[in-house]
């Protein structure tokens, strides 16, 4: 069960940190780690391998990998799950995780360790729980664009994107002049297929209601929810009367008390410092809004000719006045096609022939609400016989949408109950949908 | 003021300089300097130099800096040993700190010291902290002894410090409970004799439970992989423990989830599968096996990979959660290859087409991988969904028009398999198959399209011309296809004699004299003279009905499965493979785990739900490879053991009273039409062998009484100039599964000997006295005494050399005197090291080729019979027997005292006195010990 060794690499295989617990194996494991990132690229294999019966777990994350080695048969899960939760714990106590930040921190980090793994074993995870026994102070590296000063009450209205980027635990010196801040993150994944007589064959949704807390003296929260919210009912029928939201599994973090939930759809929360997941649902179905995306496409296919017309139609269905940002099509093409001749709609789109990949990219910078967008591609060379047409298809959207999420949940007020009213925190609710899988079927 | 200023100090004398800094009076510069020279440290810098000084820092009350103090004698106790004495005062001292801090801190370090010095000191403040009243000291203790006794096991069993942990589990903290219980089990792991001491019951469960509900998520995995490894007393106790644990399954760390899953999996076997109890059991289970896969993808591959099994072990459970497991296209690679297997296990007729329209999808992707066990997965749809076979081979047909090389490839490969399953049904579309001929690259798919075409060769008009073709490059062609080749233009002349007697006197002449190939040369012989004896034999032989295949043809074996289901959320889960098979030889054996047979009446017991488990004939170990899933084509298969036809056996003894054998050994040849069916009609030749072992099942019984395991003569170990006086011979026996070494001792000295011990050096194998050496005392000059010395396996282990040499230590009055010996490898068989033919022939398989070794036996004077019960007094068991053309195979298999797993080969000859054998093992180093221990067992 326990762990021998923790380590953090580099994307070249530099060892960024490591700590022992255990008496060590005839196999060392950096030298493991780095043998297997000649192999093969990391993020392709499976997250376990094995050398000489030395058990090696990693994950992956912002390009640096979180590595731990067991000589014992230990639980798999556990392992990669106490390495997801290390990461978290760093992201909240050197603020952002990069090579820079670990080795600024390395002091700070090995006793973490020795908290969060004692002789191995896996202790206390909570940031809030760990910050009591730790005694340096996180050193924050500052991004230039982070020093510019406020002008005057304009720092009220926009926070900057990497606001949250911040340690949880503050140094000393930071504290007197500690902003009460208090993010809450509603973030929709969306996996859909639509089939291709536009109708949606597979629709799910998975969502979170993330939570990070920079106020003083940990005040309880109340968050109020859609006093409509249905959750698990097996009455569908109810999703027709009005405005009810509607929701097919949730789950809610340890900590919170969901007295006044049934009633009142409030749930309290005393939130320990950190990051956490106050609450996570899915949906599956048919969404509120329905789609945000639609693709129309026409197929024009010369039998004189070898090349094959591609029309594309992209249509954004978002109820208000949101935008997407960063979309993205994958078109698969013929494996044949040597080029393609495009036609855009408009000046803030490109799109390229990845050759190695047999795939367009169709990029779109902003799609804003009820915009049409149309592309035309020749591909040229594409049709060696009748059937190379299959090959087209299905596209695949990448998408980030702010403010807007799709099963509609909605905050209706997040109170903090500081029982001294010592300061008046700043708070700040963003709606975030994004695709994970969303895929358009051509035929 | 970030760190990173550390790291750049790298003027000229800069140890000195933080030599002066150590030294200073502030504290605020000692800090500083500390911390320059631990950076130093963690970049590799050599500062062992300052050891003494940091040291002096020691003495503070500032945490922070001790703190750091402490990390710096972590690292460099090691090579400092007699410095780090230097620190031990501290230490003791911190362990009676006021600040509870303080004393877990300097608990803990001492832990992680590891010098055999410190360790004796650590002993008192260990005891004092065990009992410590601030619960983060006591938490900090228990696990200070789990690695206490990674270090030295004897020294925490003398203290009694596992009497203290047993304490610990009833500790009114629960984060004290966790850690003790983690403690605990590692312990028991390693050590057998600590399971004695510390023995898990209902009380000590029941007191886990209360504190699964209070004490952290990683605490709450500890305790539950305890409860896992307890069996209740009755159905009743499982059902509260069931009902106890069910809350967290709803866990949000997948860690409990999984660990509760597998608590309840376990538990599930005792109890009734009617109850209303197991349904709902089964209900509550889906849930949070779906909320796993909706995690990052690390833990959704672990997940997946338990999945796997838990879905065959009880396909309810998921049953209807088919959509979960579509694969989403930004998966890694290696989370959609394990959902498309299980999207198979769960695929029925009702849900065939949703299947089917999905595979298809991914059978146009990019990752070749990906694509080619789509296509596989249709193949397995269509032979596992009948109705739903027809609808697969279209859609197999479309995917063949794309034209694209390797999805052709893998389509024909399960085509193929199609027709297996349902001959005569599909062939219209043998035609479209033919135009996609020349594209073929891939052995496995040559082969695959030779078989069709000379399946169906009436059929096809110009079959002639197309394997003509295929025959020009005969020698360029893997052994796979040359045999397909072989077979199918015996086959194409059987069915059309007159056109093709040219090209079959081609292939036979190609196949009989310019092939190396034994097995393609043999095959080659028996064709030849079946068509030139008698053709109509012939007929009936080549041609005759085939068995079909069988639905599920990777299935884990079902005490695989079960064993597995014990294992949830470990390792083994993930490899599927038992632990032993790669953990690597920590002292004692874990034993091996089994689900628990249900404690209810006796005829409840056949009624449990069936198992998806096919004719065990029909299974083939689960190839962790992508694409040997289905067919299992490797060039090894050729070298499996039931197709190693003695090169030339034919051609010098082979006559007409031999046609029953080679109608045998064509059993095996014909059906073989590729990798995968040449394995399966061995593997019933396998069962079939043991049909003719059966009778050792009686041997079994009375071999062991009859005859005893052999004993070596007795050898001198320690000659009277080197003993002092005291001479020492010796040899080694096994009994009743207990090591025993026998000695005679032999005092040639003019004075009595008194106070006699004996010790063992660290060996290969962790043999230890397991009592002291019972010598009367005392022994008087000339006299001679006889004495048996059990020993035991689980002392502390250090390979030697050779493996089992053993170094030994005798004290008595006059002097300690030392000798060694080597220890025969054949006491350290075990009992149970019968394996299962079906584990026997899949452990054989899994070990590679290049570790196999040969050895001669000579004048052995035994037939197949005598030496199978010969070798089974010494423990090593024949899992199966098979004859094949006049030589007796002998398949069989040992267990050494520590796991490790050898196989062998036994080749006899009836009437040659020298036998060949062949071993297998992941361990090659035991081979020359396991060969000697043929050699004595079969000369005596």
């Amino acid at each position: 069960m326990f762990l021998s060794e923790v380590l953090i690499l580099s994307p070249d295989g530099t060892c960024l940190l490591s700590k022992n617990f255990r008496r060590g194996s005839s196999v060392n494991s950096h030298d493991a780690f780095v043998a297997r990132m000649q192999e093969q690229r990391l993020t392709d294999s499976s997250p376990y391998f094995s050398v000489n019966g030395l058990n090696c777990f990693f994950i992956c994350r912002k390009s640096l990998y979180f590595c731990a080695t067991s000589t014992a048969s230990v639980p798999a899960l556990m392992v990669i799950e106490s390495l997801t939760r290390f990461y978290q714990i760093l992201k909240d106590c050197c603020g952002t995780v990069n090579e820079e930040s670990i080795r600024a921190n390395f002091i700070l980090i090995h006793e973490l360790l020795d908290e969060y793994l004692n002789c191995g074993y896996v202790q206390l995870s909570t940031t809030e729980k760990l910050k009591s026994y730790v005694q340096s102070e996180p050193a924050v590296l500052r991004s230039s664009e982070n020093q510019a000063a406020g002008l005057f009450g304009l720092e009220f209205r926009v926070a900057p994107s990497n606001a949250a980027d911040r340690p949880v635990i503050r140094p000393r010196v930071d504290q007197e002049q500690r902003k009460n801040e208090i993010f809450l993150d509603i973030i929709e994944r969306l996996t859909v297929v639509i089939a291709a007589n536009g109708t949606m064959s597979r629709g799910e949704l998975q969502g979170q209601v993330n939570l990070k807390c920079f106020l003083d003296g940990c005040p309880q929260l109340k968050i109020g929810l859609n006093k409509d919210l249905v959750i698990g009912s097996k009455d569908k029928s109810l999703k027709s009367y009005g405005n009810v939201v509607y929701l097919d599994k949730c789950t809610f973090h340890n900590s919170v008390n969901l007295d006044e939930f049934t009633d009142k759809k409030i749930i309290s929360v005393q939130p320990p410092e950190g990051e956490f997941s106050v609450m996570t649902y899915a949906l599956e179905g048919d969404f509120p809004h329905g789609l945000p995306f639609r693709i129309y496409s026409y197929i024009k296919d010369d039998a004189s000719s070898r090349d094959v017309e591609l029309n594309l139609k992209l249509r954004c269905e978002l109820p208000g006045n949101c935008q997407a940002i960063d979309v993205v099509a994958h078109i698969p093409v013929p494996s044949k096609t040597t080029g393609i001749c495009q036609q855009l709609s408009s000046l803030n789109q490109s799109a390229q022939l990845m050759a190695a990949e047999k795939k367009i990219e169709w990029r779109l910078k902003k799609v804003s609400n009820k915009a049409e967008h149309s592309a035309s591609f020749k591909l040229v060379g594409a049709k060696e016989n009748k059937s190379c047409l299959i090959e087209i298809g299905p596209i695949i959207l990448d998408f980030e949408i702010s403010g807007f999420v799709c099963s509609n949940l909605q905050i209706q007020f997040l109170r903090v109950f500081d029982r001294e009213l010592s300061y008046a925190p700043m708070k700040w609710v963003r709606y975030i949908t994004t695709s994970d899988s969303y895929i358009v079927k051509l035929k | 003021m970030t760190d990173s200023k550390y790291f750049t100090t790298t003027k000229k004398g800069e140890i000195f300089e933080l030599k002066a800094e150590l030294n200073s009076e502030k504290k605020d510069r000692k800090k500083e300097a500390v911390k320059k020279v631990i950076a130093s440290m963690t970049v590799g810098k050599d500062v062992s130099a300052l050891f003494p000084d940091v040291v002096n820092c020691m003495q503070t009350d500032n945490l922070e800096l001790k703190k750091l103090v402490y990390l710096y004698l972590m690292n460099y106790a090691k090579s400092q040993p007699d410095m780090a004495i230097l620190a031990v005062n501290t230490f003791v001292k911190d362990c009676e700190d006021p600040n509870p801090l303080i004393r877990a801190l300097a608990v803990r370090t001492m832990g992680c010291i590891r010098v055999d010095k410190i360790t004796e000191y650590l002993c008192e403040p260990l005891r004092k902290c065990l009992k410590d009243e601030d619960p983060y000291v006591r938490k900090t203790a228990a696990v200070c002894v789990a690695k206490l006794y990674d270090i030295n096991s004897q020294l925490v069993e003398d203290q009694g410090f596992l009497d203290s942990l047993r304490e610990l589990l009833s500790d009114s903290n629960p984060m004290v409970v966790a850690n003790a219980v983690a403690a605990i089990s590692e312990i028991m792991e390693t050590s057998p004799t600590a399971s004695q001491i510390i023995n898990l019951n209902s009380q000590i469960i029941n007191k886990l439970l209360t504190a699964l509900n209070e004490c952290t998520e990683w605490g709450q995995v500890f305790i539950l992989d305890a409860v896992a490894d307890y069996i209740p007393k009755d159905e009743r106790e499982a059902q509260s423990i069931c009902e106890r644990v069910t809350p967290r399954l709803a866990h949000a760390n997948s860690a409990v989830v999984l660990s509760a899953i597998k608590v309840i999996m376990k538990l599930m076997e005792m109890i009734d599968p009617k109850s209303e109890f197991f349904s709902m059991l089964t209900k509550k289970l889906a849930p949070p096996l779906v909320t796993l896969l909706a995690t990052e993808p690390e833990i959704q591959y672990v997940s997946l990979r338990n999945i796997n099994f838990i879905v065959q072990k009880r396909p309810d459970i998921l049953k209807s959660e088919m959509k979960v497991f579509f694969v989403k296209y930004n998966d890694p690679i290696y989370v959609k290859l394990e959902k498309l297997d299980i999207m198979i296990r769960l695929t029925n007729h009702q849900n065939i087409a949703q299947v089917l329209a999905e595979l298809k999808e991914y059978a146009t992707e990019v990752d070749v991988d990906f694509v080619r066990k789509s296509v596989r997965a249709i193949g397995r749809c269509a032979i596992k969904v009948e109705q739903a076979a027809e609808r697969c081979v279209s859609t197999l047909l479309d995917l063949i028009q794309t034209k694209v090389n390797y999805v052709v490839q893998e389509a024909i490969v399960v085509i193929k398999d199609i027709f297996r399953k349902y001959p005569n049904k599909y062939e219209s579309i043998i035609a479209t198959l033919c135009e996609n001929l020349d594209t073929l690259d891939e052995p496995e798919a040559r082969a695959s399209m030779i078989w069709i075409i000379g399946e169906y060769a009436e059929r096809i008009e110009n079959a002639d011309e197309l394997l003509e073709s295929f025959l020009e490059s005969f020698h360029d062609e893997g052994t796979q296809v040359q045999l397909q080749l072989l077979t199918a233009v015996v086959k194409l002349f059987l069915k059309r004699p007159t056109g093709a007697q040219e090209l079959v006197q081609q292939v036979l002449s190609l196949a009989t004299q310019d092939c190396d190939n034994p097995d393609l040369r043999d095959r080659g012989y028996i064709y030849w003279r079946l068509l030139s004896t008698d053709p109509a034999a012939a007929k009936e032989v080549v041609l005759a009905e085939k068995p079909l295949i069988s639905e599920e043809t990777d299935v884990i074996e079902p005490s695989l499965l079960d064993e597995l289901i014990c294992h949830i959320s470990t390792l083994s889960s993930v490899y599927h493979k038992p632990p032993n098979a790669f953990i690597e030889g920590r002292g004692g054996v874990p034993a091996r785990q089994s689900l628990l047979p249900r404690m209810g009446s006796s005829d409840l017991t056949s009624e449990l739900p069936p198992l998806q488990v096919t004719p065990q004939a029909a299974v083939i170990p689960n190839v962790d490879s992508l694409i040997g899933d289905l067919l299992d084509i490797n060039p090894s298969a050729v070298q499996q053991p039931s197709v190693m036809v003695p090169s030339g056996g034919l051609g010098t003894s082979s006559g007409p009273g031999q046609s029953a054998d080679i109608m045998d050994l064509l059993g095996d040849g014909f059906g073989s039409i590729l990798g995968t069916s040449q394995l399966s009609p061995s593997g019933a030749d396998f069962l079939g062998g043991g049909r003719s072992s059966g009778a050792f099942g009686m041997d079994d019984v009375f071999g062991v009484q009859s005859s005893t395991a052999f004993v070596p003569p007795l050898e001198m170990w320690l000659p009277t100039d080197k003993g002092k006086g005291l001479e020492i011979a010796g040899t080694f026996s096994r009994r009743n599964g207990q090591v025993f070494m026998e000695l005679n001792l032999t005092n040639r000295a003019i004075q009595p000997m008194t106070s006699f011990a004996i010790q063992f050096n660290k060996n290969s194998f962790g043999l230890v006295p397991t009592q002291q050496l019972n010598v009367p005392s005392p022994l008087l000059p000339n006299q001679s005494v006889n004495l048996s010395l059990p020993l035991g396996t689980s002392g502390p282990i250090q390979r030697m050399d050779p493996l089992t040499n053993l170094q030994v230590a005798v004290k008595n009055n006059i002097d300690v005197l030392y000798f060694s010996c080597l220890v025969p490898m054949h006491i350290l068989f075990m009992e149970d090291g019968k394996m299962e033919k079906l584990t026997f022939l899949a452990t054989w398989k899994e070990i590679p080729v290049q570790s196999e070794m040969q050895y001669e036996l000579k004048d052995v004077h035994y037939n197949a019979d005598a030496a199978t019960q010969k070798l089974q007094t010494n423990n090593i068991f024949t899992v199966a027997k098979r004859s094949i053309d006049g030589w007796d195979m002998l398949y069989q298999s040992m267990k050494l005292t520590n796991g490790i797993l050898v196989l062998a080969e036994l080749k006899i000859q009836p009437g040659n006195p020298s036998f060949m054998l062949s071993l297998k093992s992941t361990t090659a180093e035991v081979y020359q010990g396991v060969y000697k221990a043929y050699e004595n067992s079969l000369h005596l």
